[in-house]
């Protein structure tokens, strides 16, 4: 403080130039610490200036205690007001300089993820399993060396037939294979438990192809089958119907088609509006306006013999599609080679 | 299998354009490829195995026309014969093998032999075969017609009387029609005359016996042999012809006259041959004609609609079925050359094809299962780790399971044997895998020959162990792989090469994630990995895998040129356990602290003297502790290095005065310092 602002006596005269004193002070005041100091030096219970009017009012009397009152109390609310008003002004130009300070270039590119990411056949797997998982089918799994009589003859391919040409297979020693289908698992699975059941099987499998645009020797199925007393053909399109819309969208259209699995019995090979192009004809579909979905058919009764069920007293249906396929569908992959290169450039495009 | 448009119209009206296809598909039969050939249209169909039958103009014609409720128009076949001119006269066939069920020849003498005319080239031509005289086109011509192989033989080149359907005897020579000469087998089926082969029954004829311009007597052959036999011949002799094509699928006894008549009628009209009174019939045991009971409340049961018995009729009479009305629906004959047919489904399916599978309405059934819903245990494992290495940065691939030894060796050893593949693609898909770190080192490679340098791959597959006997184990693994940068470098942090605490991080992430029991992790020789980096994976005392950088020479055979670090594991125990009960442990009401200590270690000192160390201290409050910094610098005396230690106290019954904490903090650094051999700094 420049002045003692204590030396005067207290009275008017002496308010008035404690509010001028304080004036000039005021001005110096350049951080909240100084204005604190201020504070005291004039309001302050101990050394305030003008505490100490209000103090010396004790000694007067009448007109004059009364004058000399008003005149502290007029000083108090003037210095206070004052005071109130630095204290803003430093607080928002402290406010200001931090912004300033701390100052974000929002533009500036983000911490680099370090996600990594699910196979595209793994994805489109998930999604096919998600829509049989949601109306109450079971997910499971089963060898991939399997034997002929898994792989073929429980499945109703008979002997030394061509049906079992048009599934190239990969021979392993003495009657062992590797699956060229998932169907094997639908025997199993009858064998282990009995109906009703309802399950989906999905797993890799093995074809004697050489890769080219459209062939692997390995890819991925998902084999569909459901058992119970009185499973229709019909409940076969509702359901694939169904699992079409929500796998392609709603206004997806399937189409039925006889087809021929020595397994199934009516056999029917589905088709869906292409998820592309729905149904006008474009380069996915081959410019037909449908794409190749699954095949599939009620349970040959052969089947129901061969795993001890009683074919008088269950039916069912069993479906089987290729799962890479239905991906290159979705994407509009032309060469599919690209699903087992693996490469980066590839794989970070499918990002979900 | 190529058809011509124009052929089946010649016996039904069949739809215009791609109506065609469609209508065709809607039947079961696709159209993979439609290409015009002069005004005709060649349609290449994609023909079910199970339909020998209808593997001709006539018989698509049949289906064509009963589902458009069609008149189907069979050619008439008329012709003289000759009642001087007796087949039984002028040669023999003897049957001496089982495997030929039937066997019809026919003599037709004064055949000229010479073009054939346009109509027939032009037949021929739409479907790509060659027009070579009119009595081969003749052959041909019924077979495409009617379904049935049929052969000419130049009857006066045969040798002695007649022929012979006999086995072949080993060693025995045959010059096909293709001019290749054949060795035959004891199993070969073939037509001889009394000196030699004059042809592979159902597969070709030979080139012996054949018809050319001058022959003038012929003996037409239509025959049925057995499917099984026909397939073998055709696999050993590598041939794939028309004939064997249809006899491997199942031909029957019946439709062999009609042919024949066929043939006979063409002949006489094209060749102006004068045809045989009789035909010489072999028959050996014909199967009886099979008959369906067929329910029509099985016929609702199985396609979830009800089919009028007048509708049932019209189909399975319209395809030759003859029906005789029962109480429950009918009893159905099957015509013999439906080998297809065997069951009431069979016949249910024949409904349903011609009702029209868009005709069936598409109902939801009620799923029950006494086997639940949702993934099974492994499976949902599986996906949860995939999940979590995905979401650590590396990037899920899939790699095929055959593989060469080769490619397979370095990091299973060379003594390893494998699961060999009896007809493998080629010499690099020769084994199936061990292991499925070469399959990810060959995508590391890959991916760096296209430029990319951060790459980290996982893969979950199943790996392939030989055991005894042909069996073969199979094993659920994981690989991991992560080589170049791990951070890419960026304003806000430097960059940073894979490590291998990167990979021991992912694993013991995935492990944890998993709450499967905790691994151990030793410095051990691991195949492949290089000498000093390696580490063997340990869980409830088994190894489960192995984890460290690859040896440079065995990246460098995948053209990978920088640190490659590896972990794979063996799952296969442990995807789909059940998970232990979560013990939910009460949050500390006391406060902790912490200490931190700098230990100067001797170098080669393992860090898991720490674990040692800490793990016995059960005595003092000690709730957790971590490497804080590792610090090498010229500073210190040679050979050693500085360990920073931050040790967190806490007490679950009080809060721990200064004194407590300088009191246990003293206990553990001794310990520290005596089981490391260190010294405090």
């Amino acid at each position: 403080m420049s002045s003692d602002p204590n030396d005067s006596a207290a009275n008017a005269g002496d308010a008035d130039g404690i509010v001028a004193r304080f004036e000039a002070d005021a001005l110096g005041i350049a951080d909240l610490d100084a204005l604190e100091e201020l504070r005291a030096s004039y309001l302050g219970r101990k050394r305030g200036a003008v505490t100490a009017l209000f103090q010396a009012l004790r000694e007067l009397d009448g007109d004059a205690k009364r004058a000399a009152g008003a005149a502290a109390n007029r000083a108090r609310q003037q210095i206070g007001a004052r005071l109130e008003q630095i204290e803003t002004e430093l607080r928002s130009a402290a406010t200001a300089s931090r912004e300033q300070a701390e100052l974000v270039d929002v533009t500036l590119p983000a911490i680099p993820d370090n996600l990594g990411g699910l196979h595209p056949i793994t994805q489109t797997l998930q999604e096919i399993q998600n829509v049989f998982v949601s109306m109450g089918y079971g997910v499971v799994d089963g060898p991939e060396v399997e034997t002929d009589w898994y792989n073929f003859g429980a499945l109703n391919f008979p002997e030394e037939h061509p049906a079992r040409d048009e599934q190239d297979t990969m021979r392993l020693a003495g009657d062992l294979l590797l699956r060229t289908h998932t169907s094997p698992v639908q025997i199993r699975y009858m064998e282990q438990h009995q109906p009703p059941l309802a399950i989906i099987v999905p797993g890799r499998v093995y074809r004697r192809d050489t890769p080219d645009a459209t062939h692997n020797p390995m890819f991925v199925q998902c084999e569909g089958l459901l058992v119970d007393t009185d499973i229709t053909l019909a409940d076969l399109k509702g359901t694939l119907d169904h699992f079409a819309k929500a796998l392609f969208g709603p206004g997806t259209k399937t189409r039925f088609r006889p087809g021929y699995f020595p397994f199934t019995e009516p056999s029917a090979e589905v088709d869906a509006t292409c998820p592309a192009c729905h149904g006008d004809g474009c380069r996915v579909c081959k410019g037909s306006g449908w794409v190749e979905l699954l095949g599939c058919g009620m349970v040959h009764p052969a089947l129901f013999e061969n795993v001890g069920y009683d074919p008088t007293k269950v039916q069912g249906f069993a479906f089987g599609m290729g799962v890479d396929r239905i991906a290159a569908v979705r994407y509009g992959l032309r060469d599919i080679r690209a699903y087992y290169d693996n490469d980066l450039r590839f794989l970070r495009q499918f990002t979900s | 299998m190529r058809f011509s448009r124009n052929w089946i119209a010649a016996y039904t009206d069949l739809p215009e354009g791609t109506a065609l296809h469609e209508a065709m598909s809607m039947l079961g039969l696709v159209v993979d490829d439609a290409r015009p050939h002069g005004d005709d249209v060649t349609l290449d169909l994609d023909f079910p195995s199970n339909r020998p039958d209808a593997m001709n103009h006539l018989g698509i014609a049949r289906e064509m026309a009963l589902s458009a409720n069609q008149p189907l128009r069979t050619p008439t076949v008329e012709f003289p014969v000759d009642p001087a001119v007796a087949s039984a006269e002028l040669t023999r066939v003897e049957l001496r093998d089982p495997a030929c069920v039937r066997f019809l020849g026919r003599v037709a003498i004064d055949v000229s032999v010479g073009p054939s005319p346009q109509w027939l080239c032009d037949r021929l031509e739409a479907i790509g075969l060659r027009p070579i005289n009119n009595v081969v086109d003749i052959t041909n011509f019924v077979m495409w017609e009617m379904g049935r192989p049929m052969h000419a033989y130049d009857m006066d080149k045969l040798r002695g009387d007649g022929l012979i359907v006999r086995r072949a005897t080993s060693g025995e020579k045959l010059v096909t029609l293709d001019d290749i000469e054949r060795e035959l087998s004891a199993e070969d089926l073939v037509i001889a005359d009394h000196e030699r082969v004059v042809g592979l029954a159902g597969v070709m004829g030979g080139n012996d016996a054949g018809v050319t311009e001058t022959t003038r007597r012929v003996l037409l052959e239509c025959a049925f042999f057995d499917a099984v036999t026909i397939r073998r011949m055709a696999k050993r002799h590598a041939m794939h012809t028309d004939a064997s094509h249809r006899f491997e699928r199942g031909l029957s006894a019946e439709g062999i006259d009609a042919a024949v008549e066929r043939a006979c009628g063409l002949l006489h009209e094209l060749a102006s041959a004068t045809i045989s009174v009789d035909s010489l019939d072999m028959t050996g045991a014909l199967p009886e004609p099979r008959q369906i009971a067929l329910r029509s409340n099985q016929i609702r049961a199985l396609l979830g609609v009800d089919v009028e018995p007048t509708e049932v009729s019209r189909i399975l009479s319209g395809l030759g079925f003859q029906l005789e009305a029962t109480a429950e629906g009918f009893t159905a004959t099957v015509p013999a050359p439906r080998v297809d047919v065997d069951r009431e489904v069979d016949l249910i399916e024949e409904i349903a094809r011609f009702y029209g599978y868009g005709n069936l309405p598409g109902t939801l059934p009620l799923v029950r299962s006494r086997t639940g819903g949702g993934l099974q245990p492994v499976l949902l494992d599986e996906m949860q780790l995939r999940t979590t290495a995905a979401s650590m940065g590396f990037w899920e691939a899939m790699t095929f399971v055959f593989t060469s030894q080769t490619e397979q060796a370095p990091f299973a050893g060379e003594s390893s044997a494998y699961v060999e593949l009896a007809n493998p693609l080629s010499e690099a898909f020769a084994v199936m895998h061990r292991n499925l770190t070469p399959g990810l080192l060959a995508a590391a490679g890959r991916n760096r020959s296209v430029g990319q340098q951060a790459i980290r791959l996982f893969e979950i597959g199943r790996t392939f162990v030989p055991q005894t006997g042909t069996a073969v184990g199979e094993r659920r693994r994981m690989g991991l792989l992560a080589t170049g940068e791990i951070a890419a470098p960026h304003w806000s942090a430097d960059s940073r090469a894979a490590s291998f605490s990167d990979v021991k991080g992912a694993v013991e992430t995935l492990w944890k994630r998993m709450s499967w029991p905790e691994l151990q992790w030793a410095a051990a020789p691991v195949e492949g990995i290089q000498t000093g980096t390696g580490a063997e994976i340990s869980c409830e005392g088994s190894v489960v895998g192995f984890a460290g950088k690859i040896d440079p020479a065995v990246a460098a055979t995948a053209s990978v040129e920088s640190d490659v670090w590896v972990a794979e594991l063996d799952i296969e125990d442990f995807a789909g356990r059940e998970r232990p009960a979560l013990e939910l442990a009460p949050l500390p009401r006391y406060p902790a602290s912490e200490r931190d200590v700098s230990l100067l270690v001797k170098n080669g000192t393992l860090y898991a003297g720490v674990t040692v160390a800490l793990g016995a201290a059960t005595d003092v409050p000690l709730a957790d502790y971590r490497l804080l910094g590792l610090y090498e610098g010229d500073d210190l005396p040679d050979g050693t290095s500085v360990w920073t230690l931050r040790l967190t106290y806490r007490s679950s019954e009080r809060t721990l005065t200064a004194e407590d904490i300088e009191v246990a903090h003293d206990s553990v650094v001794e310990r520290l310092v005596k089981e490391l051999d260190a010294e405090r700094r």
